[in-house]
């Protein structure tokens, strides 16, 4: 016994420092810490805009924080959004470009960020607009040339003084008055999903694993000798699983269906605008099937208490974190972040965020059962095996 | 009649049990004896329809148990080494798995579980009983279906010498009216209450006739 626990130790161990190593190290993390990734839709052939653009990308300090990403449409930048390509989008719309060329300030840019950039992408958008306020710096030669060219054309100094004072003006509405120069959508952290829904389903999903761990001590971890009287009675080792496998689930989808009311109570009290719908319920409560399973197969398999309780407990973190439970999976390497969206944590925060989202969730239902399905069976394999030793 | 014929079991390239077979009468008592890893248990969880052997023959009354699951399940029944109690229960919650209500206070009162001396601690639960009670209450709930053969796994091990004895006594009765029974056992108490014993050793059983000198028994197994 005592090698396979220090193996399982040792497994946990490294597969947790591999996970570690590879996200500190990657390229995609380091970049993603040192840039901020703005993308831009739309026309930017503009005169002005392409000034501004210019000196975002070159005069700027900020060319050392911010990387500016074309897109064609806005399909493209909103995938790009949600795969944590860029941090966040800006939409420059003809209008927009037309009333730049109107002097008016009657147009705003459309503005995408996720909600972890939210507040960042402010910060940002102030700097632009501070970039776009200094375009009346070289803008400051031409009301020169224009008092210049009116002086050698013979106008009266209260003429010069008029028209040099109207173009002034129309800068000023144009660039100055920009002190909002975006409305920001919030998109979400990914996948369509609210902050709040994302931490909700994320958390209540966290906290279904930690229960089904908790609850299932009490109905597996008899000994051999219980297995095998009962074997003899005629109780075949799948009605033996299925016996207690079915109580566990019924206190878990109880436990769960409890605290969900309570959520929904709390929800409503402290006035938290985040729909409960029937279908996130729904697809926690199947998320809980299969969390109830993968409980009762590492308790099954394992062997000894502090073991059982040990790697469950790692296995469960790794899982969470390895999906995004913690933290938005975007700062994971790709590799990592396609394996937390396989493993089971993964399938089921992807199935019940895609029900809360209203993305195609099929493939993670399928994943979902198929996992369920397999916990079971090889839970049953096992029972074989301890029943005829 | 209960007879084992030709029973074979490998597990993998190792032979474990290689063509066993013995007759058991009816009110008899075989002991089986061997040393660790011989293939006591293997042959009892065989008996006991735990696992399939390779080859064989398990007839009680000329039906074959090997094929005829619910009769077996009914004629034979199992006890194993380790006691196959729920702990957090009492005597009477455990036996309710097996009897009915009426019919556990009927053997209560006149039946088996009167002889084996349950209802003095049917209210007691199981992590607070003693060794033999617990292994009284296993040999109760076995005795659910009155079967005609018991295949009993080391039976008396670790237990005191009255525990002993008061099992031991309902072996006897048990055995007064009728009942076969099949022992794995070290306990020279035990082999010294079997009618037929036999040693098993690289897969073969052979028949031994206890004389009360250990020092030949072991150098037998």
């Amino acid at each position: 016994m005592l090698p396979g626990i220090i193996l399982m130790i040792a497994l946990v161990a490294i597969l947790l420092s591999a996970a570690f190593y590879s996200v500190v190290n990657s390229e995609a993390y380091q970049s993603e810490q040192m840039r901020y990734k703005l993308g831009i839709v739309g026309n930017t052939e503009n005169e002005l805009l392409d000034l501004g653009v210019h000196m975002l990308e070159t005069e700027d300090d900020m060319q050392y924080v911010l990387d500016l990403v074309q897109f064609d449409d806005e399909d493209e930048a909103r995938a790009a959004l949600r795969n944590a390509d860029i941090s966040a989008y800006i939409v420059i719309t003809d209008e927009f470009v037309d009333a730049i060329d109107d002097m008016t300030n009657d147009t705003k840019l459309k503005y995408y960020a996720t909600s972890g950039q939210k507040g960042i992408s402010n910060v940002m958008m102030d700097e632009i607009a501070l970039v776009a306020a200094n375009i009346m710096v070289p803008s400051e030669k031409g009301i020169c040339t224009l008092r210049k060219i009116m002086e050698e054309e013979g106008y009266e100094q209260s003429e010069v003084y008029m028209a040099a004072y109207e173009i002034f003006m129309a800068y000023v509405d144009t660039m100055m008055l920009r002190g909002e120069i975006s409305n920001v959508t919030e998109l979400g952290i990914s996948d369509g999903l609210t902050t709040l829904e994302y931490y909700f389903i994320s958390m209540f999903l966290f906290f279904a694993l930690l229960l089904t761990m908790c609850a299932v001590s009490f109905f597996t971890g008899k000994n051999n000798g219980q297995y095998k009287f009962l074997a003899a009675k005629g109780i075949s080792p799948v009605q033996q699983v299925l016996g207690e496998f079915i109580p566990l689930l019924t206190v878990n989808a109880i436990s769960i269906g409890v605290v969900l009311s309570f959520a929904i109570a709390a929800g409503h009290f402290a006035n938290i605008h985040l729909d409960i719908s029937a279908r996130m319920v729904t697809g926690i409560m199947l998320a809980t099937i299969m969390f109830s399973a993968m409980g009762y197969f590492l308790y099954e398999t394992l062997v000894g208490v502090i073991n059982k309780v040990l790697v469950t407990f790692l296995l469960y973190l790794a899982g969470a974190y390895a999906s995004g439970y913690f933290y938005p999976k975007s700062i994971l390497p790709k590799l990592l972040q396609r394996a937390g969206e396989l493993i089971p944590t993964g399938a089921a925060f992807s199935y019940v965020g895609g029900v809360v989202a209203g993305r195609d969730f099929g493939w993670p239902a399928v994943g979902m059962a198929v996992y369920t399905v397999a916990f079971i069976a090889i839970s049953v394999f096992i029972r074989k095996r301890r029943i005829s030793w | 009649m209960i007879e084992i014929k030709n029973i074979h079991k490998s597990y993998g390239k190792q032979q474990v049990l290689r063509g066993v077979d013995f007759v058991v009468e009816p009110g008899q008592i075989v002991g089986i004896l061997g040393a660790n890893g011989s293939g006591k248990s293997t042959l009892l969880t065989i008996l006991a329809g735990l696992q399939k052997c390779d080859a064989g023959f398990f007839n009680i009354d000329g039906k074959d148990m090997l094929k005829n699951t619910k009769l077996k399940n009914q004629l034979v029944a199992y006890v194993p080494q380790e006691m196959p109690l729920i702990t957090e229960l009492t005597a009477w919650d455990n036996l309710r798995m097996w009897y009915s209500s009426d019919r556990l206070k009927k053997e209560l009162s006149s039946g088996v579980l009167k002889l084996l001396g349950v209802d003095q601690f049917i209210k007691t639960p199981v992590h607070q009983m003693s060794g033999g009670m617990k292994k009284r209450l296993c040999l109760g709930c076995a005795m659910n279906t009155n079967p005609k053969l018991m295949l009993l796994d080391e039976p008396t091990a670790s237990l005191d010498l009255e525990c002993k004895e008061k099992i031991y006594d309902y072996f006897e009765r048990y055995k007064d009216q009728g009942g076969s029974m099949i022992i794995a056992t070290h306990e020279v108490q035990e082999i010294e209450l079997c009618d037929k014993c036999y040693i098993i050793k690289d897969g073969v059983l052979v028949d031994y006739k206890y004389d009360g000198d250990i020092p030949h028994l072991i150098g037998r197994l």
